[in-house]
């Protein structure tokens, strides 16, 4: 495999950057390039990918996977006001309806593994992928808050993460039972 | 549809969050909540589109090569931006994404005649990958006032007319513009599209 070689840059690289994005997008622009290098990244980056739909922007073609649009709903509601400062008066989102589509998923995926086990791979996968975001983003909120609820989403998120990533039955069921906490988000 | 009223935090309880959140990180906790005043969510959606375009399903960048190849672009066009570093060389060429979504639309056309829903599922996450990417590269193309970064935008473009509506002459286009803007690393190749 290629070596790719990585070239920092310089100070002043970094800088004309900056004053040029200030121009387009504000105060903001300082916060990039990070000079704090990946933890912030990480941080930042499931925190965003949380607030951010896995499918299409509008609610219309996000329709088309319920249970992905639930994920969202939920989580883009419980991250978004550390990410903007802001929160919405109308919760739409719940761990009960997450719960529900997670399982018309689950079944889905287990019934299409027979027939096209490539894209269930891809499907499985991906979904995977960005319940474990989720759940990370749940673990830094749960990092500075301390909030018990917290730490239940994120073991909810990550007991989901598996039971997609394997198709576990079993992780299914534990995801179910932390959706049965009493702290858990209603 | 359920009317959504929006309660900004007011400034205290902000500033509150982030003193726990800098015991928590450092200094790094005063970047959240994003406080802009104006535009907030236009700034934020800006930061949030470049994160997103590197941030992509891990996973699916590897098993599904053209996101594995639109990954590699966003990665040698926004990382740099995010992090103040650039790779050289570049791990891919505008060439290569654009023979991938060619292959991408014969699989989904595939996997359409075995299952419509996976098939539909498959395309819009292509498809909103592809958009992610095009808006981060045209944010930056924007900001930076880059003819070649607005060429790649362009490309970007094509390939999400063609994936969104399943039609291989848009990809034919986004290799035509590809080769009349001379971002193309192999135009011959592209040329047999």
């Amino acid at each position: 495999m290629e070596t790719v070689k990585v070239k920092k840059w310089s100070f002043v690289k970094k800088w004309r950057w900056r004053v040029r994005a200030l121009k387009y997008m504000g105060a903001a622009a300082l916060l990039f390039p990070y000079s704090g290098g990946g933890f912030t990244h990480v941080i930042l980056g499931s925190l965003y990918t949380a607030s951010t739909p896995l499918l299409a922007e509008t609610e219309k073609e996000r329709a088309k996977a319920p249970f992905l649009e639930e994920v969202f709903t939920l989580a883009s509601e419980l991250t978004e006001p550390y990410l903007y400062g802001e929160e919405r008066c109308e919760k739409r989102g719940s761990v009960e309806r997450v719960c529900v589509e997670a399982e018309k998923m689950f079944s889905y995926l287990k019934e299409l593994e027979r027939r096209e086990p490539y894209a269930t791979w891809l499907l499985k996968e991906v979904i995977a992928s960005y319940l474990i975001d989720v759940a990370t983003a749940f673990s830094f909120l749960y990092k500075i808050e301390r909030r018990e609820e917290l730490r239940r989403l994120e073991e909810f998120f990550m007991h989901l993460a598996f039971a997609f990533s394997d198709l576990d039955e079993e992780e299914l069921n534990l995801a179910r039972e932390a959706a049965k906490e009493p702290a858990s988000a209603k | 549809m359920v009317e959504q009223r929006v309660i900004k935090w007011s400034f205290w309880r902000r500033w509150r969050w982030r003193i726990r959140a800098v015991r928590r990180w450092g200094l790094r906790g005063l970047l959240l909540p994003i406080d802009v005043k104006k535009d907030t969510r236009c700034v934020s959606s800006a930061l949030k589109v470049l994160f997103a375009s590197v941030h992509a399903p891990l996973t699916l960048t590897e098993k599904l090569p053209y996101v594995h190849k639109l990954h590699a672009l966003a990665l040698d066009i926004v990382l740099p931006r995010l992090w103040g570093y650039d790779f050289v060389p570049p791990e891919v060429t505008i060439d290569e994404v654009i023979t991938a979504a060619a292959e991408l639309l014969d699989y989904i056309e595939k996997l359409k005649e075995k299952d419509e829903v996976a098939a539909e599922i498959v395309r819009d996450l292509a498809y909103s990958y592809t958009d992610t990417v095009y808006h981060a590269v045209d944010e930056l193309a924007n900001l930076e006032n880059d003819n070649k970064l607005a060429y790649i935008a362009v490309a970007l473009h094509y390939l999400k007319g063609a994936i969104i509506r399943g039609e291989r002459r848009y990809v034919v286009r986004a290799a035509e513009e590809a080769v009349n803007a001379g971002i193309a690393a192999n135009p011959e190749k592209l040329k047999h599209l």
